[in-house]
Parts: C-alpha cells; structure tokens; sequence
C-alpha cells in the first residue's frame, strides 16, 4: 500500500515515514503542503497521513479536496494534529477525515490507527 | 564560592530536599543568608533569594513551597548567569552545572538527547537545521508584523513556526523546547485568533521566544554530539513570565505603538508600506528545490581551484605558440577551452554568493530593539535585500552593518521631541539599501537625524591628539576622523553602543575585504554611509600599470581616474610636497618609482601618468610609466619569507605567467602624507 505523507515539516514527514516502515510499510510519497498534496493524489494512493496546520492549504482543506475528487471517496485519510477540542474533530468528521491521532504519539497508537482505518476500507472493499 | 557555585549547591539541596527534613532547610536557608550578603549579585537574583528566605521562614511545609523555592532559585540562577551577558546568549556563560541528582528533574539545566542511531543522528540534525529555518520565517515575519498588525499571513507564519517546532520537539523528547515552544504559541494564539492586541512589550516577549529557542537548539546540537547541553540563560525566566501572562488572561498594560516600522524593498523612494513577500514565503518553499549542503571549505577550494585555472588558461591563451599564425586550429581550440573556463568560474562563484538579506534582517531586529529601548520612533526601510555577495564577506560585513545601525539609532536619529522642535517628523528614517555596482557591491545606510557635528568631531580629535589643528582639514577629512582608532563622540554611553568599539572597526572590516567607506553628511539633515565591496574576494580586478621595469596592479575599486596632467597642473608647496591641482583640489603626488626603488622609471610628472587613487578620506595621484590594460588576478600573500611589505596588498601571476604585485592604495595614502608632513594621518597604521 502506497502513503501520502503531507507535513509542512521534513522532520515530521520522516518521523511519519520511519513509523510506517517500522510497522512495515515502505511505499510513501510526500508532499509539504495541502496543494503540493492534491497534485500527487491519485488511484495509487492507498491513505493519506495529514499534517492539520499547514500553509497555502491545510489538513482541512485538503480533505474536502480529496473527497470532491473522483475516487477520493474512500481513501482513508489519517489527521495528525495537536488540536483536541470537540470543535475540531467534528469539523474533522465533518469534511471528510476518516480519523485522527494526537501528537506526539507512540508507535503503538499509530500502528492500531492505521489498522483500523485501512481494515475498515478493506472490509467494505 | 562563586556565586554560581553558591547558586548550584542551593539548587542541589532544594532538589534533594526532603521537606519535612529540617536540618536541610536550616542549611538552605543559612546558605541562602550568605548569598545575599555576596557582593555583585544583581537586583532581581537578590530578589528572588528574598523571597525564597520569606517563603522558607513563612511556611516552610505548606504544600508549594517547594514548587516556589525551587522555581525562585531556578530563576536566580538563569538571572545571574544572564547578566552581563550580550543579548546572543553565550555558550561558554552557562548557568550551574548540572548534578547528578538534578538530571531527571524539572528544574535541571540538562538537555539530554538520545542519539541511538545514525539514523536519530540524521533525524536531529534536520529538525534543527529546519527548526532555525522556522524561527528565521518566524523572525522576518514578527518584523512585519509589527509594521502592519493586521498581517494575517504574518501571523500565521510565526504561529505555525512555534506549532510545528512543538508539535515535532514533542517526539524526539525534547522537552526544553516542546515546552517554550508550547507556551509561547499560547500567547501567539490569543494574537492570532484577536483577542488580545501584539503590543511592543508581547512583541518583545515573542522575539525573546525566538532567540531562546534558537540557543535551546544550538545546545542540543552540542548533547547530540555528546558535549553537555544545557538549558540558556533566561529560559526559566522566560517560561515564567510568558506562564504568568497565560494564567492572568494576558492583561493589557500599554496601548502605545510599536517604536519601529519595518518597509522591506520598497520599489522607489516613496516610503509606501508594504508586505515584504520574502518575509511571508515561509519555510515550506525550500522542500520545492532539492539543495544539497556542501561544506564551506570545499566550496572555498573549488572557488580557489578555479580561480588558478583561469589564470592558467589566460597563460595558455597567450602563449607565443598558440598565438602564432601557424596553428589557427590550436588557437580555435584553445578559445574554446577558454570560454567553458570562464563559464566555470561563473558558476563556481555564483555557488558561493549568497544574498545580504540575512545580515539585514539582522539589523533590522536590531534597530527594532535599539529603538525600542532608546524611546525613538524609527521607520526602517530596507532595499535590495536579495542583492548577492561572497559569502565569505558575509560574516565579515554583518559587524559594519550592526556598528552603524547602532550609532544610527543611537546616535544619529534624534528623540521624537527633539525632532518635532527640529520641524521633523517624530519618527525618524533609517534607509539601508543593497545594489550592485559595476563589478562592485554598494550597502548604503542613510538616516535623516542630526547628522555629523564637526565642531564637536574637531575637538575630540585634538583633545585626543590626533590633530593640532583643523585649519587645513577638508570636510571630508574632518567627517572621516570619526573612523580613527578609539574616536567617539557620543556623549551618553547606553548599554547597547557603549561598548568600546567604535567606527574605526568598520573601516578596518571594509579594508579588510579590500572595499572602502565614504561618508557624506549634512548638519541638521543626516547622515550616509557607502560601503563599497568587490563581488568576490577570490578575484581581484585590477588595472596593471608599469613602473620602470617594473608592473604593478592596482585594484580597480580604488582608481577614480588616470591622466597625463599639463604642466600648469603641477605645484610644489613648502611643507606639503609635490602636488596636482585637479579642479582646484591639491592632491599629493606620489613617486611609485620612488617607494619601490625601481631605476629607470620616468621622474617627471608631466612625461608620465598620474592616477588617483583613494577614497572620501584621502586622495593620491600615483606617478606611473603607463597603462598596461584591466586584468583579473587570484590574489596571494606574499608568503612568510617576505612578510609585510607596506605598500603591497600582496601578489599575484599575471596573464603571460609572470608575478605582478598588487598595490595597497589604502597604506600609500598613509605614506604619501607622513613623507609630506603637515597634513595628518588619518589612516590607522594597524
């Protein structure tokens, strides 16, 4: 499975690409910002991890994007976030995100994420 | 004990305390006694023991005593270590040394990193390399900020620096960071979001934020290659101060405006604000172009590498043989090595130039802060900022640019008062602009205050001795005394330009990089510097002359023109030497031949050429044989068996192979007027 990393931060999207292969995954693509992102989204994507606060467009933004374009319905898309506050996630649900995790996170946490985003597309599929 | 050390072993014994242990609270508080009775301890350190005495005496076992005792004497600590120091904190002033008991407690002043990998190695270096980036972005964008408050692009840039910092120091457990970073965007959040105003002192606060993150992250580049890191001076302070704020709701205390206005690259002269697009294009522009980082040295080799190849091509070029009317191939194929040569050496120094706006940015938040704390109003326009140098002139020129920011706001800008009495406007204009020039680059700093006081500059220079009289002095003369060794006129010493160094360091610094500085200044108007710069140090641009049978070069920047002068130019003055009166200004005449002891040179001035040579403060015309025509050197030193010979700048093989000297125009001026007598030195013989 394919991985669309979208950090504004480098360090960050290592962070997240060093997890993913650490749980076993090592086709990913990155992007640094919400537009840089979209350009790179096509049918080979199979999720993307998104930063929430990014410039030119963020994580928000970008996931209405997603779900506006065709065959962007259904990819899970994983929000990574400091933001907590009820407003936010239901704001998050509400475009689109299929969930989110908190940062910083232990690999754990990220892993069973992961799981239960991509389970839950695989077991519609 | 030093006061530091009494500070440690306070911090040990809070840390090891057992509160119910009286003994020890005894021994705190007798150690505590001898602390104040220290001399040389400052204000706010005294300060805070006071209180940590009265919370110890009052109640020692209520429940956050220990939190207060502990935190006053963190503050104490990172307050005294602070003091004294230069606003960049300096590594080698840190605060107590850390104890083993202290390592894993909050109030330790170790940063701690764990490095288990190449691949954390690698990992830490990006995110400090990236973190700088942000805090740079965040830097350029508080300036605009405070100019135009209504910047929301600004705004999100600088919260989306420490957001990110936060959230990505939150994984690699840096916890110093994570920290400050976190409460920092609190208060940029209220900002954001308008709920409360970015008043100087918030702005202040975010500044200070900016500069103590920048030194966490020096010190954990230094844990990460395993020296000690520890926490800056002023952190803890710091951190309090942005805490309190939170927890009172960030009460409004002033509702003056900023005390500087920052126009970055206006088009023209007309000061219209606007958004500086380079300070809001953020971090995220560089993950676009794929930027290898190559070590500097390596560069300077390339560059120095180079720089012989073109020398040895030029030899090739004009090698009789290939020249020669025999081998038209040859010398076809020879021109063509020589174009990829010279395209080479374009592009290899182009890899080594960088753009000044870095230094400018630098002394823009300088200005800001001068001003702020010096009570004046300053707008400060920058222009040019992108135009390219040397980097190697880089760090070279940041001290010039920060010593005339300084006596410009210090100095030269009046009070607002003193300005409105004057019939100016309150806020006075600080212009620094960047251009090229030619082969050169000009840096400009033009400020709209009261401008040079000659008759004060005078008199500091005879009651220093560095002139009897000024009778004879020009006025370019006079303005250019203010350049000599320990000459200042300021009259009130403050704390961020009275530090004993004053504008001769600047002229020294411009030599050095072989440019010269002029001033040009208007009583009552203002005052403006040119620094004027060769592009590159690695290539000198020089026009060869011939002395006898002797060649010599003569750095381009300095000539300002060559002529055959007609008899009638030509004086003798008692006392003063040979001279040439061009358009009505003597200039002494100065026998190369002469300082060189070369025979069979021309001895009249009027069978020769003269060239003047010099700058604002000083004029020479050289007496040469001829012109030989403009080359380009890679200039050498002479080497350790001759060392210093004055007159010469140093050495270099020509375009036919031979070695020509390169001439120091700045130190023949010096010897032209000690040999003439009368007229003073200006030039510091160092």
């Amino acid at each position: 499975m394919k991985f669309l990393i979208v950090d504004d931060s480098s360090t960050m999207r290592r962070i997240i690409t060093n997890c993913l292969q650490r749980i076993g995954y090592t086709s990913t693509v990155e992007a640094s910002d919400g537009a840089q992102a979209l350009a790179k989204f096509d049918d080979s994507i199979g999720c993307i991890i998104s930063d929430w606060n990014m410039p030119k467009m963020s994580g928000l933004e970008l996931t209405a994007a997603v779900r506006a374009q065709p065959g962007g319905g259904r990819v899970p898309i994983l929000m990574i976030t400091t933001r907590a506050s009820t407003d936010d996630i239901i704001a998050a649900t509400k475009v689109g995100a299929s969930g989110y995790i908190l940062k910083p996170f232990e690999l754990e946490t990220f892993r069973l994420k992961l799981v239960e985003l991509i389970g839950a597309v695989q077991a519609a599929a | 004990m030093s006061g530091d050390e009494l500070l440690d072993e306070l911090a040990t014994l809070v840390l090891q305390a057992d509160w119910d242990d009286d003994p020890i609270l005894d021994e705190l508080r007798e150690l505590i006694v001898r602390a104040l009775a220290r001399q040389g301890m400052s204000e706010n350190t005294i300060g805070h023991l006071r209180d940590v005495l009265s919370g110890l005496d009052a109640s020692p076992r209520l429940p956050g005593t220990l939190e207060r005792v502990r935190h006053s004497i963190t503050t104490a600590i990172s307050d005294e270590a602070n003091r004294d120091t230069d606003p960049d904190p300096d590594p080698d002033q840190q605060p107590a040394k850390p104890t083993q008991s202290a390592s894993d407690t909050p109030a330790t002043n170790d940063i701690t990193v764990s490095v288990e990998s190449d691949a954390d190695r690698e990992l830490l270096g990006e995110f400090v390399t990236e973190s700088r980036d942000y805090l740079e972005s965040a830097e350029a964008s508080m300036l605009q900020l405070e100019t135009d408050p209504s910047d929301a692009e600004a705004i999100n840039t600088i919260f989306r620096a420490f957001h990110t910092i936060k959230g990505t120091s939150g994984f690699l457990g840096l916890v110093a960071l994570s920290d400050l970073a976190h409460t920092s965007e609190s208060l940029l959040s209220e900002i954001r979001d308008g709920s409360i105003r970015l008043t100087p002192t918030r702005a202040t606060l975010i500044f200070r934020s900016i500069d103590i993150l920048a030194a966490v992250l020096e010190q954990i580049t230094l844990a990460a290659r395993g020296e000690p890191g520890t926490i800056p001076p002023g952190y803890a302070q710091l951190l309090d101060e942005l805490r309190t704020l939170e927890k009172d709701g960030y009460p409004e205390v002033e509702s003056i405006a900023p005390a500087i206005a920052i126009v970055a690259d206006v088009p023209d002269s007309e000061p219209v604000k606007q958004a500086a697009p380079a300070a809001t294009a953020g971090a995220s522009a560089s993950t676009a172009e794929a930027i290898v980082r190559v070590r500097t040295e390596r560069l300077d080799q390339l560059v120095d590498m180079v720089g012989e190849l073109v020398i040895a091509q030029s030899m090739l070029t004009q090698d009789e043989i290939v020249c020669g009317p025999g081998n038209p191939e040859l010398g076809r194929k020879v021109s063509h090595a020589a174009k990829i040569v010279r395209e080479l050496q374009d592009l290899s120094m182009a890899m080594r130039m960088v753009p000044l706006k870095g230094a400018f940015q630098k002394v823009t938040r300088l200005a800001r802060d001068l001003a702020q704390r010096g009570g004046k109003a300053v707008e400060f326009y920058t222009e040019g900022e992108d135009t390219e140098i040397d980097r190697n002139m880089v760090d070279v020129l940041a001290d010039p640019l920060i010593h005339m920011v300084r006596n410009a706001v210090d100095h030269g800008l009046e009070m607002p008062d003193d300005r409105e009495r004057a019939g100016k406007t309150r806020h006075g204009t600080l212009r620094l602009s960047a251009y090229h020039s030619g082969g050169s680059v000009v840096v400009e700093l033009q400020d709209d205050g009261r401008g040079l006081n000659r008759t004060r500059i005078i008199a500091k220079a005879k009651e220093r001795g560095l002139i009897d009289n000024a009778d004879s002095l020009s006025i370019p003369e006079i303005d250019n005394l203010i350049f000599h060794p320990g000459f200042s006129t300021a009259e009130a010493v403050t704390e961020l330009s009275g530090r004993g160094v004053g504008m001769d360091v600047v002229r020294r610094n411009v030599e050095a990089m072989r440019g010269r500085i002029d001033i040009d200044s208007d009583p009552g108007k203002g005052t403006k510097f040119t620094i004027r710069l060769p592009l590159t140090l690695a290539i000198t641009d020089g026009m060869l002359v011939s002395v006898g049978t002797e060649r010599y070069l003569v750095p381009t920047l300095h000539i300002q023109s060559s002529f055959r002068p007609s008899p009638s130019q030509l004086k003798t003055v008692a006392g003063r030497g040979e001279l040439v009166v061009v358009r009505g200004v003597p200039i002494p005449i100065l026998r190369l031949h002469r300082v060189f002891s070369i025979p069979g040179a021309i001895e009249h001035a009027s069978d020769g050429l003269l060239m003047l040579v010099g700058d604002g403060r000083s004029q020479t015309a050289l007496l040469v044989d001829e012109l030989l025509g403009q080359q380009q050197v890679v200039a050498k030193s002479l080497g350790e068996a001759l060392g210093r010979i004055p007159g010469l700048a140093g050495g270099a093989i020509l375009g036919d192979g031979r070695v020509g000297l390169i001439l120091d125009v700045t130190e023949l001026n010096l010897i032209v007027r000690r040999s003439a007598g009368g007229i003073p030195e200006l030039a510091s013989a160092a």
